[in-house]
């Protein structure tokens, strides 16, 4: 019964908070003393949207953005352009009749936003971060300075004026309650496409690309076209904004987007607390009221200097004492907690349809693959097949090339020479994420988890391949896409029972035991639906019945239909799976065979023992 | 030509200093200081200050110490050696391990906080610098050459090479050397490694604060804000160089310089645009080369 009431009270909680929280900003301007308050909201509103546009890129991708403002500002000036440099001045429209024009200018804004964000978004894709962080911080003074100088089209210092209020027909919604009302429907309509995207395969690449870009990859995400489109969406969202801005101002001029509003934008996503849903929009309604209230003060008054420092004193100390921020709750990357009831294990190899390649048939055919460093030879010239129906062991001592033999099958490096086949397709010098979308999946020497998420949202990121779609559709939360994740997190419950780790599938991995988080990385790998599976030293740390276990694991995963290339150092393990096994040394195979061949090689007992075994 | 050509190599030479420090911080934390750009101005202003026979303080009036010239450099340069310092123990020291992008934030927290002080302790507006006296504008193939202009080039460029030298040569360049291969194997063989970051900071931030008394004298005027956009251009100069390579920071501080005041003077409309151009060609070598022109792709590891 515990387990029926931990389905319906999340459901409750999680519709709790958002549905007081309407309730508050709906009643707001009848509660806020006079009209100075309600246009501090209406602002408040406006740094909510920014905020959480911009935690898409810092908070939940891990992208630095230093010039954020310009996307707002491109947002700001193509509608005042359009409006009125191009309706108003150049073709004689009265600004009164042209609130038909506003959805025309929001969807310019968010196209030209896009396309700034596209612009800034493409380096990303090779540069290192901090490179990235001074071309945000370049990007934005660009645009910023643009803006300033190209006078003819933007007014320059001055500005343009007369930008026409928000309207419906011939009702001018001038007041500063019905502007409030107005930027609301704005970032309650952000905020629900935003919680629909985070919740979704694109949240989740994106949370993955910030834990670990590498495994993110060989999840099957193209990680660069996420990165990508982190901008894009944080770019459209501050474009939008940048709209409603315009207009709720009636004017806009450069002094409108102060450099520092780079600066308080971001330092409200990391007080708020960045990669949650509520910090960004905890952050900039503590931060605009605060500043409000602080303008009322002499001192603040004489040294209007002293809002910015404080709030950079905050973040100094809060970076020091709760990097994390005021907000402490996790993302929920999935809507829906899983089945409940315990399935049958059941790896994802067994969902799909029979396997054409006959058993012994080779799968993986590795020829003459060599892969160098600088003048040092990792790989010299290995070949061998892993053959359907099969483990494949794969042992040689310290320095052997192993390593570097599974980062060149699975796509990490790309091999010098050779090449490598899997089921009649060439797959060396494919990306990693390609490499197990055609069905190569690994785990690591050392557990590579993505630590902040739960168990379950590990293996749903296993799933991405089959729940990737169209952002679009996420943000209307299309019916189609819940149920392919309600079918995902079905099969990831029966891939946790089949991997033994069911019981902790709500839990952090990062509190998983050692033996555990090992069995969770090979079960987000089985997610991939693998025809063939690499394990990197999968015992490594186990002890013995620990390792016991998992050698029945390994052959299950070999029964069900998944091939496994096994790294190992643990002989016994290696010896008692394997059904054939590659001796590696000094970049060359040095024997192949079954493990009572291999045993008795004599130059396997050179390598491993010296010439005088 | 001439007189633009010696312009910018002024200019440049005061990036090149400033990028120096910001490149060899990164070299030995991996993070971009952006205070630096305010150290910057606190090297100005203490020069400033110290010169001066009297002096308004966050709106009080005091009496300067009128000091020389040479003097009120030197108390310019210890200024900002003072800020740096205080910046690395107070604020980046705890985030040692902390991920890069909480020392990024962090380090635009600081930069903002010391503008803010620095507008509270020295006002809003510009304050006025006396030019030095350095003798008359002198005529070379008909161009009128500035002497504080060959002044702060030869500065800075000494100034470089001294610093390049010191981390070469000496026991404590290798050392700084050596924290920035490898921080963890440099503690191991014994090297302070936090006393090492902080020594780097200091000599980081005397190249810097001497950028910024060199720039107060060259235009005249010193003021809370104006670390920020020669602070953006000698980052983009570090970038062009190579982030982490000084004779690559310095000689792309006098690209930057070169090619900013050679816009301002032949493309029409160049002067409006001069900030523009610079941080174009920065967007414009990272989209061509991620790596900087003369860095190095990092290998990933598995």
């Amino acid at each position: 019964m515990i387990v029926k009431s931990s389905r319906a009270l999340p459901r409750l909680t999680r519709l709790a908070i958002p549905a007081v929280l309407a309730i508050v900003a709906v009643l707001l301007p009848f509660i806020l003393p006079g009209d100075r308050w309600v246009r501090v909201a209406a602002l408040a509103l406006i740094y909510i949207a920014l905020a959480s546009g911009l935690n898409i890129l810092v908070g939940l991708t891990g992208l630095l953005d230093l010039g954020f403002i310009a996307f707002f500002i491109v947002g700001a000036y193509t509608t005042a352009i359009l409006t009125v440099q191009l309706f108003v001045n150049q073709l004689g429209f009265d600004p009164d009749t042209l609130w038909w024009l506003f959805p025309i200018s929001l969807v310019g804004a968010l196209v030209l936003a896009g396309i700034a964000g596209c612009i800034l978004g493409y380096p990303t894709l090779r540069a290192r971060g901090d490179y990235l962080a001074i071309m945000t911080l370049a990007f934005g003074e660009i645009v910023r300075l643009v803006s300033i100088n190209w006078i003819g089209l933007t007014g320059g210092s001055v500005g343009i004026r007369g930008i026409p209020p928000f309207a419906i027909g011939d009702l001018e919604l001038t007041s500063p309650s019905a502007n409030y009302y107005v930027v609301l429907v704005m970032v309650v309509v952000i905020l629900v496409a935003l919680a629909g995207v985070v919740a979704s395969p694109v949240g989740r690449a994106w949370v993955a690309i910030r834990e670990d870009e590498l495994v993110a990859s060989s999840m099957g995400i193209r990680t660069r076209r996420y990165k990508l489109l982190a901008y894009v969406c944080g770019a459209s969202i501050a474009g939008v904004t940048g709209v409603f801005f315009a207009h709720m101002q009636q004017f806009i001029n450069p002094d409108s987007f102060t450099l520092e509003d780079n600066f308080i934008v971001l330092s409200l996503v990391i007080l708020g607390g960045a990669g949650t849903f509520w910090g960004p929009v905890v952050g900039a309604t503590l931060w605009i009221f605060f500043q409000a209230i602080a303008r009322d003060w002499t001192i603040v008054q004489e040294h209007p200097e002293f809002r910015t420092g404080f709030l950079a004193l905050i973040v100094v100390v809060l970076m020091i004492v709760r990097p994390g921020g005021i907000v402490s709750r996790k993302l929920k990357l999935t809507r829906s907690g899983g089945d409940p009831e315990r399935p049958a294990p059941r790896t994802a190899a067994e969902v799909g349809e029979p396997d054409p390649v006959e058993a012994g048939a080779p799968v993986l055919v590795v020829d003459a693959v060599g892969r160098t460093f600088g003048g040092l030879t990792a790989l010299g010239s290995v070949s061998f097949e892993v053959r359907r129906g099969e483990i494949l062991g794969l042992m040689g001592p310290n320095g052997a090339g192993k390593s570097t033999l599974l980062n060149v099958l699975s796509g990490v490096t790309k091999p010098s020479r050779g090449s490598i086949t899997f089921r009649g397709d060439r797959i060396d010098g494919l990306d990693s994420d390609r490499v197990s979308v055609k069905g190569v999946a690994r785990t690591f020497q050392t557990v590579r988890l993505f630590w902040q998420m739960t168990v379950l949202e590990n293996l749903l990121v296993g799933a991405h391949e089959r729940l990737r779609g169209w952002v679009p559709a996420f943000a209307l939360r299309l019916p189609r896409h819940r149920h392919d994740e309600a079918r995902a997190l079905t099969e990831a419950g029966s891939v946790l029972e089949f991997a033994g780790v069911w019981d902790e599938r709500t839990r952090r991995t990062s509190t998983l035991s050692y033996d555990s988080q090992r069995r969770v990385e090979i079960a987000r790998a089985l997610m991939t639906r693998p025809k063939l599976l690499l394990l990197d030293e999968p015992a490594a740390g186990m002890n013995e019945s620990e390792t016991k276990a998992l050698a029945s694991l390994i052959t299950a995963i070999r029964d069900s239909g998944t091939d496994v290339v096994l790294i190992e150092h643990d002989m016994d393990l290696l010896m008692s799976v394997s059904d054939r096994i590659v001796v590696l040394d000094h970049g060359e195979v040095i024997a192949t065979g079954t493990p009572d061949e291999v045993r008795r090689n004599p130059a396997v007992l050179e390598a491993y023992l010296g010439s005088d075994a | 030509m001439t007189q633009v050509l010696i312009n910018g190599l002024a200019v440049g030479g005061i990036y090149g200093l400033l990028a120096v420090s910001f490149s060899v911080v990164y070299g030995v934390l991996g993070m971009v200081n952006f205070a630096f750009g305010e150290v910057f101005m606190f090297g100005a202003f203490g020069a400033l200050v110290a010169a001066a026979a009297n002096t308004q303080i966050a709106g009080a009036d005091f009496a300067g110490p009128a000091l020389p010239q040479w003097a009120a450099i030197g108390v310019g340069l210890v200024v900002g050696a003072v800020v740096g310092l205080l910046v690395e123990r107070i604020a980046y020291k705890p985030l040692r391990n902390a991920p890069i992008l909480s020392m990024l934030i962090t380090a635009i927290a600081v930069s903002m906080l010391l503008r803010a002080v620095g507008t509270f302790l020295f006002g809003a507006s510009q304050s006025p610098v006396p030019a030095p006296d350095l003798g008359e504008a002198f005529e070379v193939l008909g161009a009128r050459i500035q002497p504080i202009d060959i002044v702060i080039f030869s500065v800075a460029i000494v100034a470089t090479g001294a610093f390049w030298a010191l981390v070469k040569f000496t026991p404590i360049g290798r050392a700084i050397r050596a924290t920035a291969q490898d921080r963890d194997a440099a503690r191991l063989m014994g090297i302070g490694v936090d006393k090492v970051i902080s020594t780097t900071f200091v000599l980081g931030s005397v190249m810097a604060a001497l950028a910024g008394i060199l720039y107060s004298q060259k235009y005249g005027f010193a003021a809370a804000g104006m670390g920020f956009i020669p602070g953006l251009k000698a980052l983009v100069a570090a970038v062009l160089g190579g982030i982490g390579s000084i004779p690559g920071a310095f000689v792309g501080g006098l690209v930057i310089g070169l090619t900013e005041e050679l816009a301002a003077a032949y493309v029409p409309e160049g002067a409006a645009y001069r900030d523009v151009i610079a941080f174009g060609v920065l967007v414009l070598i990272l989209w061509l080369r991620p790596q900087g022109i003369l860095g190095r792709r990092e290998v990933q590891k598995v």
